[in-house]
């Protein structure tokens, strides 16, 4: 039974996935559910774009690799969201990365975003900054960047602990808006008390849905939506004794 | 043949080592097994070099802002770097000092680390209060009730009131708080899962346009 398990809802995922896909061919426009924690994200923007000041994105001690990869690709694809925006408004953003395999995805996310705008040349290498691999040396890092660069507002998206309290703890310092999506418990619990807006567990993974809204996005997170249904009936059955 | 070298050969090659190592987790095949194995020590030695572009990164950054204002502390950190990778590349030619390179990470880096991690405890005391302070909402009073629920039933108080809160906090631990974190996992979980199946059926290709 324990190895059918990973198969099972492997199947029924890919299923999920296939039928939303066939829903939308057939014109069915599927939206999304609103989420604090990104959709205050273009207006932030916005404000960037007009006070000249970029945003920070906090990208995590995930690395590509590990059990974070997955979590780190997550938040690369929520900030491939906001790159072509940013560029073209010309206020990109600052990168804070805690692992240097990300550092090239990373680069590489907004090297496309001013090649697709015909001018690969105003890609500034800084953009995108390696911290430091120690998360404890990465927060302090990250909180130093928000204490010492002009940034308007702070995005923390990726793979930290409970060391990601010091950096919203600068931004709160600083008075900047921020939101916050971590995949780790200590991170929910160390940023709580923040002034913050804060995802929570697999709001995480719904950035890209909110903010680059590709339908293969939007699709992912209806097939996130109906397996989380399908568990919680489960759930349910289990314990009323029908199943 | 543009189209070939951005977009099919990458993906090519992630959906395809993707689906071997999943298949090498998933089915008991000592081939499988062995070719996951191999494909995941390449990753590794692949991921190794980016410790080189972090390094120069790093070096690139700091270059830049060591010129403005508040620059020492960039200027002491790339003296940092080039000492650590002084110290480790004279250990790795010369085994004989490797003490060296074995007192700067013991002596120096590890207490610095330390250090930060301490801070840490300060911090949330810090936002605890600030907290207090500006937000008055129920699933605030609910946060805070939890956390001294779990600070109290950890102190050795004398019984019968330190027995009763010690109980409290085994009961909060065990029910609402792991029925709440096995929730997000779960939540967490899902969203993993179908981000791996979209970079596996190619839906999803962070490495090209």
């Amino acid at each position: 039974m324990t190895s059918i398990l990973p198969w099972l809802l492997i199947i029924i995922a890919l299923a999920v996935l296939l039928w939303t896909a066939i829903r939308a061919r057939r014109g069915h426009a599927p939206s999304t559910r609103p989420l604090p924690a990104f959709d205050g994200l273009p207006a932030e923007l916005g404000h960037s774009v007009e006070s000249g000041a970029p945003i920070l994105f906090t990208l995590g001690s995930g690395a590509i690799g590990s059990d974070r990869t997955l979590t780190s690709i997550a938040a690369l694809e929520t900030l491939e969201g906001v790159a072509d925006a940013a560029v073209a408004y010309g206020t990109p953003p600052i990168v804070a990365v805690g692992d240097p395999t990300i550092l090239p995805l990373a680069e590489d996310i907004f090297l496309r975003a001013w090649s697709r705008r015909g001018t690969p040349e105003r890609y500034n290498p800084t953009t995108v900054q390696f911290i430091g691999v120690q998360p404890t040396v990465y927060a302090a890092g990250v909180a130093d960047l928000l204490l010492h660069e002009r940034a308007h507002a702070h995005v923390l998206i990726g793979s930290m602990d409970e060391e990601a309290a010091l950096v919203t703890h600068a931004a709160e310092g600083r008075g900047i808006p921020q939101s916050v999506a971590a995949d780790r418990l200590p991170a929910l619990g160390a940023t709580y008390p923040a002034d913050a807006r804060l995802a929570i567990g697999e709001e995480l993974y719904a950035g890209p849905a909110r903010i680059a809204a590709f339908p293969r996005y939007i699709r992912s997170l209806r097939a996130q939506d109906v397996l989380r249904f399908l568990i919680v009936v489960l759930i349910l059955m289990k314990v009323l004794g029908l199943w | 043949m543009d189209r070939l070298v951005k977009r099919i050969l990458p993906t090519s090659v992630a959906v395809g080592t993707g689906l071997l190592v999943l298949l090498g987790y998933l089915l008991p095949i000592p081939l499988l097994a062995s070719v996951r194995d191999e494909l995941i020590r390449w990753a590794v030695i692949i991921a190794a070099f980016a410790f080189v572009l972090g390094f120069f990164n790093l070096l690139r950054v700091h270059s830049g802002r060591a010129r403005k204002p508040g620059g020492i502390y960039s200027v002491i950190l790339i003296l940092t770097a080039l000492t650590s990778l002084v110290l480790t590349m004279t250990a790795l030619m010369l085994p004989t000092l490797r003490f060296l390179g074995d007192w700067w990470f013991r002596y120096v880096l590890s207490p610095l680390q330390a250090s930060v991690a301490g801070l840490i405890a300060f911090v949330l005391a810090v936002a605890a209060f600030r907290l207090l302070r500006h937000r008055r909402e129920t699933s605030v009073l609910v946060f805070l009730a939890a956390a001294l629920i779990v600070l109290l039933g950890t102190l050795p108080l004398p019984a019968p009131a330190g027995n009763w809160l010690a109980n409290l906090r085994t009961w909060w631990m065990n029910v609402p708080a792991m029925a709440g974190m096995r929730g997000l996992l779960i939540g967490v979980g899902l969203g993993i899962l179908l981000i791996g199946l979209r970079l596996l059926t190619g839906s999803d290709r962070p490495y090209s346009d």
